[in-house]
């Protein structure tokens, strides 16, 4: 089916508050959404709550979705909405606050991540790792602030464009552009095993 | 060969593949002759290529229990539009029943009070008080009653 008729097609269920068109996007959609949740919150019993709520925010307002652009993107910006309104409401840290400026592995990540860090179990991204790369990745993302692996999972697992990124995290492209650049540094330099690639 | 073609290429290998022909072609014609920005290019493509080799593990349970909640919450919001409809309906009905009922009861009642021989002013104010009144204030529960409705959708939707 075309991108375009298939947009259409969920455009039209979700209007209609159709249950079993949005009982099979919940299945087609299951891995990617979890996926970007544990990016965007690295727990997995929190990303497993919010996946829940995305989806009854979908079924809410999906009369919001515009059936001229893709679902993917809009799903991520409802996942991503909903994440932040979590964290406001526990009063944490804004996904978007820290680093802005500076290390990548600055003062008010590390507050931030050690927050969402439960250090006594592995992470999600620890027993994801399928292999040498990617456990030393699990290392990075870790200790990564949840704004760049967000860019990373949109830009390098979900192949959405720079300006799709863009319309999910609210960001211009220069914006989107510059967490890539900082987030595929820190993943170089544990892959290298030293400070920064320069 | 200026620091700026580096920092311009190695910018084009962060965008990965979000380049146009001419920007890849001088990408790849720069790679050829920079073994810096090679190395950069291929450490990129490893940690991207690390990314994908994770395999998170989603539970065939957390896939149940959301269809199990949205079919749930279909329900209710089902329940809570047919609300809606009725405190619509009932307020449409007072309405109309305030306005017809008025025109018809005004003429009943002066015919009733040429009968007993009532000053205008009392038997118009028994017409306000015994017909006008309860069947607007009726009307105007009914749109309180649907004030409220919205405003408890709308509070649970922020929770």
């Amino acid at each position: 089916m075309n991108p375009a008729t298939e947009a259409k097609e969920i455009a039209e269920g979700l209007r209609r508050r159709d249950v079993a068109i949005i009982h099979k996007l919940v299945e087609r959609y299951q891995y990617r959404l979890t996926r970007y949740l544990l990016y965007l919150t690295g727990r997995q019993d929190l990303a497993e709550d919010l996946f829940q709520e995305t989806w009854l925010r979908v079924l809410e307002r999906g009369s919001q979705f515009d059936a001229s652009s893709r679902f993917e993107p809009w799903l991520f910006t409802v996942a991503r909405n909903l994440t932040m309104d979590y964290f406001r409401r526990k009063k944490m840290v804004s996904l978007d606050a820290p680093m802005e400026s500076g290390n990548a592995t600055g003062t008010n990540e590390e507050s931030f991540t050690a927050k969402l860090a439960d250090h006594s179990s592995p992470s999600p991204f620890e027993l994801a790792a399928r292999s040498e790369d990617a456990a030393r990745l699990a290392q990075a993302l870790l200790l990564l602030a949840p704004i760049y692996r967000e860019v990373l999972v949109l830009r390098f697992q979900e192949q959405l464009s720079l300006q799709e990124v863009g319309r999910v995290i609210g960001a211009p492209v220069a914006t989107v552009s510059s967490r890539l650049r900082r987030g595929l540094a820190a993943l170089r330099s544990h892959l290298e095993g030293v400070a920064h690639v320069r | 060969m200026s620091a700026d073609l580096h920092a311009r290429a190695r910018e084009f290998v962060d965008r990965n593949q979000d380049l146009s022909p001419a920007e890849q072609a001088w990408l790849e014609d720069h790679l050829r002759q920079c073994a810096q920005c090679n190395d950069y290019a291929e450490l990129t493509a490893r940690a991207i290529q690390g990314l994908g080799s994770f395999s998170f593990s989603v539970g065939p349970a957390l896939v149940a229990r959301t269809q199990e909640a949205l079919t749930r919450r279909a329900r209710e919001m089902e329940a809570e539009r047919s609300r809606r409809r009725m405190y619509l309906l009932g307020f449409v009905i007072a309405c109309l029943f305030t306005a017809a009922g008025s025109v018809l009861g005004w003429q009943g009642w002066a015919w009733v009070a040429q009968r007993l021989q009532l000053v205008p002013w009392e038997w118009q104010l028994g017409f306000s008080l015994f017909w006008v009144f309860p069947s607007a204030t009726i009307a105007m529960l009914l749109l309180v009653g649907l004030g409220l409705e919205r405003s408890r959708i709308h509070e649970r939707s922020l929770v």
